[in-house]
């Protein structure tokens, strides 16, 4: 069986300095939330731009928190990319609300853009490995 | 179910030199700070990395303790996400989050500075716990037990 899986949310920026609200939903098959990875598609666009997150109602990210703390540049190994959560989420089909927030000030950026949230989500198992190798 | 809240402190700088004031209220669940992080989070704008652009001072518990002592630099282009510090700080309910940032950013002439000197805004990561409380767990078991008769 499966054990991981990538999960993409896309969001669409129009406009400079717009807030875009998303909601979605994780993959019912899978257990927990392990990490998040947030691409832009100019690393110029890291500065100043945010993400609020609420993952089953509670909060992970308040809404000014900085894109840049949970993503890194392209010359990052893949397998180091994502932020890792520190604390147990739920996923199984869980309701995933958030907001992002493009600064407004960013400079040689062509609209619209679009933002890819990468939720990984793995099985009960693999997150308790994961959490013994630390 | 989560148990750890980012507390963010954002301070804005509109003139060279400025010494920024810190005075914040951690909301009122959290009672241990074990994380931080801090860094500059919009205007500066620059092809290469700033080692130096400010000083930060951090109390905790409204000035009982004096507990961060950083400089904050200035990234031009992202590498690995930015790690949190550890630190360990028991927080006392109501008290502050005090301190002070110093502008020092270095350019050799004043006039020069003053001229390009552009406002920008730093930002401070405060990785807080809500340890959960008997209360909670109390709460939490006739919760379950009122579901189990709702059933019957």
């Amino acid at each position: 069986m499966k054990n991981h899986k990538f999960q993409q949310i896309r969001i669409r920026i129009n406009a400079s300095g717009e807030s875009v609200r998303f909601t979605a939903e994780t993959d019912k098959l899978f257990a927990i939330v392990k990490a998040i990875y947030v691409s832009l598609p100019d690393s110029r666009m890291l500065v100043g731009t945010s993400l609020g997150l609420k993952i089953n109602g509670q909060e992970v990210f308040d809404d000014a928190h900085e894109v840049r703390l949970l993503t890194c540049g392209n010359q990052v190994a893949p397998n180091k990319k994502f932020f890792h959560f520190e604390e147990r989420i739920e996923a199984g089909g869980s309701a995933v609300e958030g907001r992002f927030t493009d600064p407004g000030t960013l400079y040689n950026v062509t609209y619209p853009y679009d933002v890819k949230v990468y939720l990984w989500l793995v099985n009960e198992t693999q997150h308790k490995s994961h959490e013994h190798h630390k | 179910m989560t148990d750890i809240r980012y507390s963010i402190i954002r301070l804005e700088v509109t003139q060279p030199g400025q010494v920024v004031e810190i005075s914040h209220k951690l909301p009122s669940h959290v009672n241990r700070c074990t994380g931080y992080l801090s860094r500059h989070t919009q205007g500066i704008i620059s092809g290469l990395d700033l080692p130096e652009i400010g000083l930060l001072a951090l109390e905790f518990n409204s000035r009982k303790q004096l507990y961060i002592n950083d400089v904050i630099e200035f990234e031009a282009s992202p590498g690995i996400i930015p790690l949190y510090r550890d630190i360990d700080i028991p927080l006392i309910n109501g008290q502050l989050v005090t301190g002070y940032y110093l502008d020092t950013r270095r350019v050799d002439s004043k006039a020069l500075l003053n001229k390009m000197f552009a406002p920008y805004k730093v930002s401070i990561y405060l990785r807080c716990e809500y340890l959960k409380t008997e209360t909670d767990v109390r709460s939490t078991a006739i919760h379950t037990t009122a579901t189990q008769t709702a059933k019957c």
